[in-house]
């Protein structure tokens, strides 16, 4: 892999990253963050905000060849900005003010004017959040950990 | 991907727009020979308004589309059709759910496409034409379900070649390809249940 | 066969109506609210999730609150609403060994990589009613007071038991040999029998629980050649990825709760296969052990023709299996029996009475034959 590739392999990591949080954040911290802004830039949509649903594909036995194990609903959408970014929301949710908002962030981060801001403001914070989460539900599990002694039966 | 800044937007309220696009379809399919107009939308390169119309309402992901020479290499319009439709292209017509043909010297005997099965004989290709124009005065004159008097259709389709093959479409039924003839905004559309024939000043 | 029938309107409407308030009962206590059963009833919203074939907490615990907690109805109305929307794609194939773990046992290695792990379990409750629920305003268990805190910085992930203690190769392995291929969808091409694996497992996922938990059940008492032990059952959180095509990467859309359950069943050898332990497998949506538990059961079942086992008993029979999982289905095949048959049963009132007849019976020496 040449630095060329490796810069883009980065820049594709990181993308997937903040496309990643912007989906799993709630509505309101995404409200927030664009009432954050106070120059908000003008958008266009490419594609209206829509819900429709994907097939989730899971393995028999968890590793061998794939099979259909049900439906998921998925918002997206996708918007250029006037500066000619364009950027592409998606979201699990049955929401599609979050696909429209997590498109325009998207757009944004691409954007060196706005990167630093919205990183700030919005991805930061969903990424605490998440992390917080995983943190408080991996020590309340950790507190069930078992340890079982079998008994040695009678007649041994 | 998509990072090609020209990319169109879609339909701007796609469930009253499509709903529009195929009610028209509809009305022009039970009448052979109505040339029905379709909605506004933005378009790319050579596709007519309406072909993109009927691209951006019949086709999604689990269409399955063969494309003419001159527009499987239209980079813009292919990224479009991924972009907005999702739907898979195939090098195969005879297994395409939809033909998309933008030039007429593009178009392949009919043949080639999928007439549907005996089970499931609307399984067929249905062909989307793009003509040069398009008019209910003069031309071939149309027979059959739907068609109630002296209903003529004219478009430069409408070769001896292509009305023979017509014709062996038609002896097939219930199989067959049903063809859809765009140009600007317009559509008309030949169900396989049309016998075409008798021309006026060709 | 039923018949149209017209008219009614006036008192169908009215009957909506009183639906309506009875749904939502005493106006004097509170409304529930769709958060409250995502909360409070969210069991009830992983099977209607299951069954409903689609993962969305919110509408779930709508369709639970309009179908007043029939959760067959809810399904129902989960089912209709996702005819309403657009497949817009399929998701990368789920890694469950990369599960962020909630809970995670094996009753057949006691000593596994990561510990058993309970997490939340009704197993070991007493199953007394625990009266002090009654009581409004009780304060929750908070996290300070689990005992032997340990604190973790992020949910254990954990391998699958099953593949990590086959050293010794007694137990059948998996591999994606096929690829990715064709992969069947029922909710695309109607079922077809036979019907290899991959159907099988679509159809189950979406199986009603108490039929598959009755058909399971009956394997374990002998109707089937089975012996299972259960290898590994887990409940934890999933990413879900999509690669759309106008980005070409793959991106997570969002997050699933999941339960998956190995068994494995003793396998005496066949003339082509060594005995061995061989596998069955279930997956639900959200925590639904025992809906997972009891799929596996089934699957393992159903393999019979896969290791020349003779069909004998229900579960191993696919036909019969496979087209009465449905409770959208069953339901409504049980259920149309409400609309009229006014005109069916004329007709085979007409035919009873003919051969009656034809009998030389009349009405009186009918009742006087029951009297002899």
């Amino acid at each position: 892999m040449n630095s060329a590739e490796q810069m883009k392999t980065m820049d594709i990591e990181r993308r997937r990253r903040w496309i990643g949080l912007l989906a799993k954040a709630t509505l309101q911290e995404l409200e927030q963050g664009w009432s954050q802004i106070e120059s908000k830039p003008e958008y266009t949509f490419i594609r209206v905000p829509e819900t429709g649903q994907i097939m989730i594909r899971a393995r028999t036995g968890g590793v061998g060849p794939q099979f259909n194990l049900g439906e998921m609903t998925m918002s997206r959408c996708a918007v250029r900005l006037a500066n000619g970014y364009i950027g592409f929301g998606y979201t699990a949710k049955h929401q599609k003010r979050h696909a429209e908002l997590a498109a325009v962030f998207d757009a944004m981060m691409q954007d060196p004017v706005y990167r630093s801001m919205i990183e700030t403001t919005v991805i930061e914070p969903v990424a605490d959040r998440e992390q917080h989460k995983r943190s408080v539900s991996a020590t309340k599990i950790a507190s069930t950990n078992v340890d079982f002694f079998t008994l040695v039966r009678g007649d041994d | 991907m998509v990072s090609n800044t020209e990319m169109i937007k879609g339909f701007d309220n796609p469930e009253y727009a499509s709903q529009q696009v195929f009610r028209q379809v509809m009305n022009a399919m039970a009448r052979p020979g109505t040339v029905v107009d379709l909605p506004d939308v933005d378009t790319v390169g050579s596709l007519h308004t309406a072909s993109m119309a009927l691209c951006l309402s019949f086709f999604d992901y689990e269409t399955t589309v063969w494309l003419s020479d001159g527009l499987k290499k239209n980079e813009l319009f292919n990224q479009t059709l991924q972009f907005h439709c999702g739907c898979s292209i195939t090098e195969n017509p005879s297994t395409a759910g939809f033909a998309l043909i933008g030039d007429l010297m593009d178009l392949p005997s009919l043949s080639v496409f999928s007439p549907g099965n005996e089970e499931y004989p609307d399984r067929s290709t249905s062909v989307v034409i793009q003509v040069d124009y398009l008019s209910h005065m003069g031309g071939v004159r149309l027979q059959g379900p739907g068609v109630k008097g002296d209903v003529r259709l004219d478009a430069p389709v409408f070769t001896i070649d292509f009305l023979q093959q017509w014709n062996e479409n038609h002896q097939i039924f219930p199989l067959g390809v049903d063809v859809y003839l765009a140009c600007g905004r317009q559509v008309a559309v030949l169900p396989r249940t049309v016998m075409l024939g008798d021309v006026r000043c060709m | 066969m039923y018949v149209a029938v017209k008219g009614g309107e006036e008192a169908i409407e009215n009957s909506q109506r009183l639906l309506e308030q009875k749904r939502r009962g005493d106006t004097a206590v509170d409304e529930l609210s769709i958060e409250q059963i995502k909360e409070q009833m969210s069991l009830a919203v992983d099977r209607v999730m299951t069954e409903g074939s689609l993962y969305n907490r919110d509408l779930a615990a709508l369709a639970i609150k309009q179908a007043q907690g029939d959760l067959v109805e809810a399904i129902f109305l989960l089912r209709a609403y996702r005819t309403t929307l657009p497949r817009l794609g399929v998701s990368e194939p789920i890694n469950t060994n990369s599960m962020c773990i909630q809970r995670r046992i094996s009753s057949t290695f006691k000593d596994i990589p990561g510990g058993q792990v309970l997490g939340a379990t009704y197993d070991y409750t007493h199953r007394l009613l625990d009266f002090s629920l009654m009581a409004e305003g009780d304060e929750p268990v908070s996290t300070d007071e689990l005992k032997q805190m340990e604190s973790a910085a992020d949910t254990p992930r954990m391998p699958r038991v099953v593949d990590l203690l086959n050293a010794e190769g007694l137990i059948e392995t998996e591999s994606d040999g096929a690829g990715t291929g064709n992969i069947p969808d029922l909710t695309r091409e109607p079922l077809t029998l036979p019907a290899d694996r991959q159907l099988r497992l679509q159809a189950l996922a979406r199986a009603d629980e108490g039929f598959l938990l009755a058909l399971g059940y009956s394997t374990q008492r002998g109707y089937g050649n089975n012996h299972p032990f259960a290898g590994e059952i887990r409940h934890g959180t999933l990413n879900i990825e999509i690669t759309p095509p106008e980005l070409g990467f793959p991106i997570v859309i969002g997050e699933i709760e999941i339960t998956e359950c190995e068994m494995i069943n003793q396998f005496t050898g066949s003339k082509k296969k060594p005995p061995q332990f061989t596998r069955g497998y279930g997956i639900a949506f959200g925590h639904s052990e025992r809906k997972a538990m009891s799929m596996a059961l089934i699957d393992r079942a159903l393999r019979c023709a896969e290791f020349g086992e003779t069909v004998v008993s229900p579960a191993q029979d696919q036909e019969f299996v496979l087209s009465h999982t449905d409770n959208v289905e069953a339901s409504g095949f049980v259920q149309h029996l409400k609309l009229p048959h006014y005109v069916d049963f004329q007709s085979e009132l007409e035919l009873v009475r003919r051969l009656r007849k034809e009998r030389g019976d009349n009405k009186q020496s009918g009742i006087d034959e029951k009297c002899a």
